[in-house]
């Protein structure tokens, strides 16, 4: 094992500035394989598992990019994951973890960002998008966008099979398919509808200032509809109809009581055999 | 539990760092099952395999209880093709569009059954080893157990937990620190280094290179000469004679890219919060471990900050076509295989 490791293995000690899998190089010869011949070798961390990829991950600059254009620019998080063809879901936790990081920091706590940099040496890192395509959604330095923004998750009601019989006159589309499913069209599920839309007024030849005043109606439209959310919710929250508590929300409406809830003398089953302790969730 | 983990008898796959790992699974064979063997032995032989890896530590009956037979999937949409087609495009023809699947360029599978693990992931040791905090599956579970991990800014002790998709999940920094760190060494060798942090650094870094001289020489030996100069070059970049030779001469870009790693590595004790220390559990000033780069990875579920070691699940790992996000080893066929038998009783 000694030799290997002070052989071949020598080139894994330490970090070289890009990712050192063990399947960039041959297993025989141990020399390395050619990039621009098998370029999915280099980033394939187990030898037998193709499937699985190191994929990149954001550098710290992109992180702070992504929590100042949320935090002073104000933008919405919507806006910023298509900028930057970042997901929706990693734009909103990497401002919490920013978020996190900063108070830390007030709070006289010390960073890792030694233990960052060293990571930058053995992980595939994305950069910064340069402002001037970065509006475009071209993200990264290896290239195309970080990731694709319009994954759709697989619905679990739309994973059985369905035989439907129709016409072959009949126009079998997408929002067919969808509510045969007892769903809506993929083209609502994506997780940025509006990009859709967009993509489908520019096909139709609409000259750009009416494309403008189109958007700008729907902006309008959509932060009208948000008021109104936010008016409602804070109208139930006054009547005290809605009490929040961590991550949930409870709702109340009228009951009669004396049916259900507490009994006394009747055993709580928290202490007993055979039911998992484990907490669920922690808000 | 067990008690060898990296036996060198018998090459597994574990999930761990060490340099009894990485040796393993340079030299382990592809894992394949005999068809000679009945289908009921082929599914146990494909179990047995899988489980030296995934949550070895654990229970058969604890992973049962949480495998799921479903997988998640997503499947990547294009702007500009829900913009032109209706979807009625599919359906036209004879049934699969006037093309068939041509129109769609070549269709990669998706790799379900590489996702088989997924539910594993899940489970708060694990995802803290995945986000690079602890450097086994079996550190994450001993750094839960012991109070160091805090889930959504509160104590977690069960390593069981499973993560939900939003939650936050950090880990005590000097514990990151010692996991992802050099070893300390002798107390004494710290203590006659107290001077300067700068100068403990440089003597160590210099120690290592020669080290490395001394290492590259006998790979040369053991090679012999037929070894071509680039092969060489990206050989011994680390030996600091070739990197100045090359440094005068043309560097082709991988050096570069070496030779700079290289000094950034030696920059890390440079940075203002990375102090001399002798009360720190790991080497001071900081310097990552070895043999850490070729288990480097963080997979796409989770966004990590390590600079104050907080982490998020973003949502469950899935399967698009040509990509399973759920980490693993073994090639989908023994996967599948591992899969049919957990599918036997349900």
């Amino acid at each position: 094992m000694f030799a290997w490791l002070s052989g071949p293995g020598a080139v894994f000690k330490q970090p070289t500035g890009e990712p050192q899998y063990i399947s960039s190089y041959d297993r025989s010869t141990w020399e390395r394989k050619d990039k621009t011949r098998n370029p999915d070798a280099f980033v394939q961390p187990y030898p037998f598992n193709r499937y699985f990829k190191s994929q990149p991950v954001l550098s710290d600059a992109f992180r702070e990019d992504i929590y100042t254009r949320v935090k002073r620019d104000n933008h919405s998080i919507r806006q910023v994951s298509a900028a930057l063809n970042v997901s929706i879901e990693r734009v909103a936790a990497v401002v919490r973890l920013k978020q996190v990081e900063k108070e830390h920091v007030a709070n006289g706590g010390k960073l890792c960002t030694f233990l960052t940099k060293a990571l930058d040496q053995m992980l595939p890192v994305v950069d910064v998008p340069t402002r001037a395509d970065g509006g475009s959604g071209s993200g990264g330095g290896g290239g195309g966008p970080f990731e694709n923004i319009q994954e759709l998750p697989i619905h679990s009601l739309a994973r059985r099979q369905v035989f439907v019989p129709t016409s072959e006159s009949r126009e079998f589309t997408r929002a067919d398919a969808g509510k045969e499913f007892g769903l809506p069209a993929a083209d609502v599920m994506v997780p940025h509808p509006d990009l859709v839309t967009l993509a489908k007024e520019r096909n139709e030849i609409i000259p750009l200032e009416e494309r403008i005043m189109r958007q700008k109606e729907r902006d309008r439209l959509e932060e009208i509809r948000r008021e109104a959310e936010k008016e409602r919710a804070a109208e139930r929250r006054r009547q005290k109809k809605v009490l929040e508590v961590g991550r949930w929300k409870w709702c109340f409406t009228e009951a009669e009581t004396g049916k259900v809830g507490f009994r006394y003398g009747f055993p709580l089953p928290d202490r007993k055999k055979g039911h998992v302790k484990i907490p669920t969730h922690v808000s | 539990m067990r008690r060898k983990l990296n036996a060198l008898r018998k090459p597994q796959f574990r999930q761990s760092w060490s340099k009894y790992a990485l040796y393993n699974m340079s030299r382990a064979p592809q894992p394949r099952i005999s068809s000679q063997k009945t289908f009921f032995q082929q599914k146990w032989a494909a179990k047995a395999e899988v489980r030296q890896y995934h949550g070895e530590h654990l229970t058969n009956r604890q992973w049962q209880n949480i495998f799921r037979h479903t997988m998640k999937a997503s499947v990547p949409m294009q702007n500009t093709r829900l913009a032109v087609d209706n979807g009625s495009e599919m359906a036209m023809g004879r049934g699969s569009g006037l093309q068939g699947d041509e129109t769609y360029g070549r269709v990669r599978t998706v790799p379900y059954m590489s996702q088989l693990f997924w539910p594993m992931e899940r489970r708060l040791d694990m995802a803290v080893h995945r986000a690079m905090f602890a450097s086994s599956a079996r550190q994450g579970r001993q750094f839960v157990v012991h109070g160091f991990v805090k889930v959504n800014g509160k104590k977690m002790v069960h390593p069981g937990y499973m993560l939900n998709p939003g939650d936050m999940f950090s880990v005590d920094q000097d514990q990151v620190l010692f996991a992802t760190g050099k070893p300390k060494r002798s107390f004494k060798g710290a203590e006659g280094a107290t001077e300067t942090a700068a100068a403990e650094g440089e003597e160590k870094a210099e120690g290592e290179e020669g080290k490395d001289k001394a290492i590259a020489k006998e790979g040369e030996t053991v090679k012999g000469t037929e070894t071509k100069p680039e092969e060489e070059g990206a050989e011994e970049a680390s030996s600091p004679i070739v990197s100045k030779k090359s440094s005068t001469e043309a560097e082709t870009e991988e050096e570069i890219k070496r030779r700079e790693a290289k000094e950034k590595l030696k920059a890390l004790s440079e940075d203002p919060n990375n102090v001399l220390d002798i009360t720190k559990p790991y080497a001071t000033p900081w310097r990552p471990r070895d043999y850490m780069a070729p288990f480097a990875f963080i997979p796409r579920y989770l966004e990590v900050n390590h600079n104050t070691c907080h982490a998020v699940y973003l949502r469950h790992p899935v399967a698009k076509p040509g990509l399973a996000e759920a980490p693993s080893p073994y090639p989908e066929e023994i996967l599948q295989m591992a899969f049919n038998w957990y599918l036997r009783r349900r």
